[in-house]
């Protein structure tokens, strides 16, 4: 199975990344030599570059940050509604960029509206602040997301042992961050490479970044292997980022603590922690209440939400199909490679410098490269069928599931393995009883973040979409430029109450299976 | 363990269904066609719709959106071209049309409803036809801008009585942007377009990311005017938004606005050339390109019509006189030029 799931992931994953390269090696081959200086960002290309990598860090620190603060105040919320209700900040991420960039401007607008009004300045949302600020609102639910999943992982008992000793704030600093450190850097590694790829919210507040050009290049030559080269830097950067985030980390092996109490008598922090949480509370609460409330002003009335919501019956059937399939399809690849990468061999370092490179190719190219692989006449007959998107959206996220559950991976006792595999009745029944409740919390979080990601997947599925059908966001996109501003809140909001109600079934299964397990 | 095994065997019937219903609707019996078109869906639903009607052909379409930076569609077909999934390319603009023809991507195909459309917008050996063109407007804000003050010419974004961080254009580099790019640097000449596009980047003017954002920018007050497609200008004028639209460069001596017909055409090797021919002639029919005046995304017709654009007030718009080619063949050197202009 392991080798299959590994055979699946190579022709998936890097099958787009083959072709690519290939058309690399054929136009290099036609005497186009110089098209490899592309690969080497210099002069106002090293800026953009430069640039690019400055804005992704800062959203990725902010990210961790934010991350951290609220995490470890979500993290409390052990009991009723609350339990199942912080795990809907994942739901978030599947507001698209755009909604927030649009909510945040019309905010910032009314605000200097009323500051005009009493006589003072304006304060210009524009440039690099507002494309951080934006894009660290719309890719925060994934940094809380993967933070709580790690503060999760940690062991109740070694919190309650360094409790004994030393001061809260000690144990929370020695003990609960650097075991939750691979989901919260993880965490932050995501947020690094989206930031990176992404070209339309710095666009929108006149900030140039590197992936514009990319398209810039792409749409003037329409040749994919130019595009692909310009790519190489951010593959590198990406590849570095995830590697080095990870790799400085030990393995840490600990019992599946997740469904336990933490935190039995409240801790006591000082007030500077006590006060930064209540901020970041608040920032978290802004990223909610500011685009919902754009979004529902914006629809207007029930019913244009209603008819909204009807008229996309099909693209809502659709993508709720690509994006379960999706999610499901990448776990199985996904554990398969993060048990390569765990592996501290020269194996491992290979995977390692393989797995992040797909995250930073642009999708169109992604695209390009499926349509290379899948449309020919021996191909299964898989191209022009609705399974093409879920390949596309599998060849863009199964790494971040595989850097997920390689998070997961880390904090699984290999002695409890060891102990089912001497008492096994099988080989499965150690799978169910003993790998899966020890997997649970990553299997969960990487299926939750692969389904938000597909469900708002645009530049490859809009390449190999089936004649006939399309995707929510296809459609929230198409009816973007047309203005209907009222249709795209509504679907937004369709988006956000789908993921929303997918990541309650997934707790809802999960937290049902987790009380049979105790029984 | 009942909990993990309906869990598994809900995902696999859930996957099983999800296969058979894709694959079920794709390969539906019946005569159909696939259409890959850049034309809102809002605009082209309906026409495709009304052809299904009248013809009992089944239009399956594929629809390009503009965040796409008009890498989609375009490069879907070329990646395409030797196993064709679509019959037919209905495109909103001509540059992108003439470089699938240059690529050996379409097939030839005159139809007989193209016949009274001027030759200036159809292909000479057929590749393609245009019909219900668009043009490049300039959307002003009334509330901000005395109407004494409007400007009348692309060259007032270079007035700097009106602040530059409060006039807007979509990057020069995609869609029709740059294709009004590319007719401008036909018109004045390499030199002096590139010369104008510089002084609008050193001007500090705002850049932002396509026509709808301009209009969106304008309508909300964001922006006094801003350079975008008659389409986008509608759309805010029908919203009730405080907008004008002038038509730019209309005075005796001016250059006039670019006209981008929609163009449609036959892909080689269509997997249904015969429902793509029939599908052709219904776009290109005269009661298509009303259908498309009156929907509000088309402004200009190529031909007499029964009917008038009903957002703007000019019903005759001086256009720029240039050949299509002309415009097409200064695109490739107008994006890289502009790409080093513009993102810095």
């Amino acid at each position: 199975m392991h080798t299959l799931g590994l055979l699946a992931f190579t022709v998936i994953v890097f099958g787009p990344m083959i072709v690519l390269w290939g058309s690399v090696g054929n136009s290099i081959l036609s005497g186009n030599e110089a098209w490899l200086a592309l690969a080497l960002p210099c002069g106002r290309k090293f800026t953009l570059f430069v640039r690019s990598l400055g804005l992704a860090a800062s959203v990725s620190a902010g990210g961790v940050i934010l991350g951290i603060l609220v995490g470890s105040v979500l993290w409390r919320w052990r009991d009723g509604v609350g339990r199942y209700l912080r795990w809907f900040i994942l739901a978030l991420a599947a507001i698209p960029p755009y909604v927030h960039a649009l909510g945040w401007s019309s905010f910032a607008y009314q605000a200097n509206t009323w500051l005009q009004l009493w006589g003072l300045p304006d304060i210009p949302f524009r440039g690099f602040f507002a494309s951080w600020w934006v894009q660290l609102m719309a890719l925060v639910p994934i940094a809380i997301g993967l933070t709580l999943i790690g503060l999760e992982s940690v062991d109740p008992d070694l919190i309650d042992a360094g409790r004994l000793l030393r001061s809260d704030v000690y144990s929370l600093r020695k003990i609960v961050l650097p075991l939750a450190a691979p989901a919260i850097l993880g965490g932050g590694g995501f947020l690094f490479i989206l930031s990176l790829m992404d070209y339309s919210v710095p666009s929108l507040f006149h900030v140039n970044v590197y992936a514009l050009e990319i398209f810039a290049e792409y749409s003037a030559s329409n040749q994919p292997a130019r595009a692909f080269l310009l790519s190489l830097p951010l593959m590198l950067v990406a590849t570095g980022v995830v590697f080095f985030s990870q790799s400085a980390l030990r393995n840490a092996a600990l019992s599946p603590p997740w469904r336990r109490r933490t935190w039995g008598v409240p801790p006591r922090v000082p007030s500077l922690l006590f006060w930064s949480q209540r901020v970041a509370c608040a920032i978290l609460l802004a990223q909610i209440i500011v685009p919902l409330i754009i979004l529902i002003l914006t629809a207007g009335s029930w019913q244009n939400i209603v008819l909204a919501v009807s008229s996309a019956h099909r693209e809502t059937a659709f993508t709720m199909w690509i994006a379960v399939a999706t999610a499901l399809a990448s776990l199985p690849l996904g554990l398969s490679v993060g048990n390569e990468l765990i592996n501290p061999t020269k194996h491992g370092k290979l995977w390692w410098a393989l797995v992040t490179a797909p995250l930073a190719i642009p999708a169109p190219l992604i695209g390009i490269g499926l349509i290379a692989i899948w449309n020919r006449p021996i191909a299964l007959g898989l191209y022009g069928t609705g399974l093409m998107p879920v390949l596309a959206a599998l060849a863009r996220f199964t790494p971040l599931a595989s850097i997920v559950l390689l998070a997961q991976l880390r904090r699984v006792d290999p002695a409890l393995i060891d102990a089912a595999r001497i008492l096994q009745t099988s080989p499965a029944q150690t799978w169910v009883q003993v790998k899966l409740p020890l997997l649970a919390p990553g299997l969960l979080a990487a299926a939750c973040i692969v389904f938000v990601l597909s469900a708002g997947e645009l530049g490859a599925t809009m390449l190999v979409a089936p004649p006939g059908q399309a995707t929510l966001t296809m459609r929230i996109y198409n009816f973007l430029h047309y203005g209907a501003s009222d249709t795209v809140a509504g679907l937004c909001l369709l988006m956000t109450v789908a993921a929303m109600a997918s990541g309650a079934l997934a707790v809802v299964a999960v937290a049902g299976w987790s009380r049979l397990q105790n029984r | 363990m009942e909990v993990i095994r309906i869990l598994i065997s809900n995902c696999f019937c859930f996957v099983v269904a999800g296969i058979f219903l894709s694959s079920c609707q794709t390969t539906d019996k019946g005569p159909s066609v696939v259409i890959y078109t850049s034309i809102d869906q809002v605009y082209s639903e309906p026409i495709l719709k009304k052809f299904e009607k009248a013809t009992g052909v089944r239009v399956l379409p594929v629809y390009d959106v503009e965040a796409a930076k008009t890498t989609g569609l375009v490069n879907r077909l070329l990646a395409e071209k030797d196993r064709p999934q679509a019959d037919v390319f209905w495109n909103g603009e001509f540059a992108q049309t003439i470089l699938l023809k240059k690529e050996g991507v379409l097939a030839p195909y005159r139809s007989p409803n193209a016949a009274d459309i001027p030759a200036t917008y159809v292909d000479s050996e057929g590749y393609w036809s245009g019909f219900a063109g668009r043009a490049r407007v300039l959307l002003i804000n009334t509330t901000l801008i005395s109407p004494s003050a409007y400007p009348q010419s692309i060259f007032d974004l270079l007035n700097t009585t009106h602040p530059a961080d409060k006039i807007g254009i979509a990057y020069p580099l995609f869609g029709t942007a740059a294709t009004h790019a590319a007719a401008i640097y036909a018109a004045l000449g390499p030199d002096a377009g590139r010369d104008f596009f510089k002084k609008l980047q050193a001007r500090g003017i705002r850049v932002v990311d396509g026509n709808s954002v301009v209009r969106d920018l304008v309508a909300s007050g964001q922006l006094i005017f801003g350079l975008t497609d008659t389409d986008d200008a509608c759309s805010a004028v029908r919203k009730g938004a405080p907008v004008k639209t002038i038509f730019p460069d209309q005075g005796k001596n001016g250059l006039g606005t670019l006209i981008v017909p929609n163009t449609v055409s036959l892909i080689a090797k269509a997997p249904h050339p015969q429902e793509a021919r029939k599908l052709i002639d219904f776009l290109l029919s005269k009661e298509t390109e009303e259908a498309l005046i009156r929907s509000g995304w088309s402004h200009i017709a190529l031909r007499p019509v029964g009917v008038q654009p009903g957002c703007f007030e000019n019903s005759s718009v001086k256009g720029m006189n240039m050949n299509l080619y002309d415009i097409y063949g200064q695109l490739s050197v107008v994006k890289r030029e502009l790409a080093e202009i513009f993102i810095r």
